[in-house]
């Protein structure tokens, strides 16, 4: 696949289409906003971005991290700018500070307050770090990348569309070094091949 | 027509080198060295802004710091920010306000840090230079790259990127001109000393042509960190 890197201010197209993420309209010209990659057909266009802040949107399935505690609720870390709050009627369980739970953005108010549905706590295990933009790749198409990490770490993986990654793992170091790897490469195309070499040399 | 004190040509610029992603701990980062000025450019946020009456609910606020270093010049500067430190911050602040595209981050602040080691002339553009190219790696959406030259006379010369000895002459007239590349639109513009109309004019066209310059080796160095073919890297 022939991929195209724009950067900020670069021509995407001179003809009307739809504007995707990370674009704009200046005098009927549409341009990139960041530096990324071109995904364009006939009637739609869009970047997808190298690096960025994670911004919520309805429907993601995002980790949380327990913050603070007050007396009838918590606030959540996110990887974004803000806070979660999480009431504790919307729990089964007590949570202490640093707690991690995945949950589904069920709806987003209009002073950007975020309300969570399918709440589950997570077990003791370490998060990964990294920017939103690079989740895809890290799940790959039809889950082909996370299949690769949990078959070869013996690991259990949950990824979080804010761009954190929780796992427990019987390798955790290689994990995270392939993980790493897959970060800072995913502007490449043939990732899952060169991952699976890697992690086949690595597990004998 | 003199020749300059460094045998560069009257529109030729100092040698420039860029690198990003230098400081890991930030979003975004930036080095880079400019003849003999050398800038570190971080980017952090958005993020929450503290204390909150400072926050705008409809966009972010862009937190612009130039300092120089202790160290950066042959005097000892205070660390404490002079007027001049502040003035300069305020109009770089600005300049970017109205590149990136602050309004998709209410109630935020950006901070972007602007660190000068070394100084010879010419920091406030080679900050500004660096600090766009932090926000482009921090990936901040943004119409454009910011693309900042000096430009001035010395000696009765129309020159691009003076030097701190050609500044120091007696007829010496230095404009920073900052320039949204690739719409051109000039987004900051401060001058010292006197001039004719039509010699401002010439500057401003020759500082212009010099943003040009700047602008590709920017796109070179961001192309750079993200190469899409060869060998994984770690």
């Amino acid at each position: 696949m022939d991929k195209k890197i724009v950067i900020p201010g670069d021509l995407l197209s001179l003809e009307k289409k739809k504007l995707g993420q990370n674009t704009y309209l200046e005098n009927d010209k549409i341009y990139s906003s960041v530096i990324g990659l071109v995904n364009e057909n006939q009637e739609y266009v869009s970047v997808i971005a190298l690096n960025g802040p994670y911004l919520p949107i309805v429907g993601d399935a995002i980790l949380g991290i327990v913050k603070s505690e007050i007396v009838n609720g918590y606030f959540l870390d996110y990887n974004s700018p803000g806070e979660i709050y999480l009431p504790k009627s919307s729990l089964s369980k007590e949570l202490k500070i640093g707690s991690v739970i995945f949950a589904r953005i069920k709806n987003i108010s209009e002073s950007d307050s975020i309300e969570l549905d399918n709440i589950n706590i997570l077990p003791r295990g370490y998060i990964f770090n990294t920017s939103p933009v690079k989740v895809p790749r890290l799940i790959g198409k039809n889950d082909s990348m996370l299949n690769l990490f949990k078959q070869y770490t013996e690991s259990s993986i949950v990824i979080g569309k804010n761009g954190w990654v929780w796992f427990v793992s019987k390798k955790p170091q290689l994990l995270e070094k392939a993980l790493s790897l897959v970060v800072n490469n995913s502007q490449k195309s043939n990732l899952t091949n060169t991952i699976k070499e890697y992690l086949e040399k690595n597990t004998k | 027509m003199s020749e300059r004190i460094d045998g560069r040509k009257n529109d030729e610029l100092r040698p420039i080198k860029i690198k990003l992603g230098v400081v890991k701990s930030a979003d975004g980062s930036c080095y880079l060295e400019w003849g003999k000025n050398t800038v570190v450019a971080t980017v952090h946020g958005p993020r929450p802004i503290f204390p909150k009456h400072l926050a705008d609910a409809e966009k972010s606020v862009i937190d612009y710091r130039y300092r120089m270093a202790p160290f950066s010049v042959s005097d000892r500067k205070s660390p404490v920010p002079a007027k001049r430190d502040k003035e300069i911050s305020l109009v770089s602040g600005n300049a970017l306000e109205s590149v990136i595209l602050i309004e998709k981050f209410p109630n935020t602040v950006i901070d972007i840090d602007a660190m000068i080691l070394s100084a010879d002339a010419g920091t406030r553009v080679a900050a500004l230079t660096a600090a766009t190219l932090a926000c482009a790696d921090a990936g901040l959406p943004m119409r454009g790259l910011v693309s900042a030259v000096s430009a001035g006379r010395a000696n009765g010369n129309h020159i691009l990127d003076l030097t701190k000895e050609e500044e120091d002459i007696d007829d010496a007239v230095d404009t920073a001109i900052a320039v949204l590349m690739p719409q051109k639109e000039i987004v900051l513009l401060q001058m010292d000393g006197f001039i004719e109309k039509d010699e401002w004019k010439k500057i401003i066209g020759m500082g212009i042509a010099g943003a040009e310059k700047i602008y590709d080796l920017q796109k070179k160095a961001l192309l750079e960190k993200y190469p899409v073919e060869g060998d994984i890297n770690e």
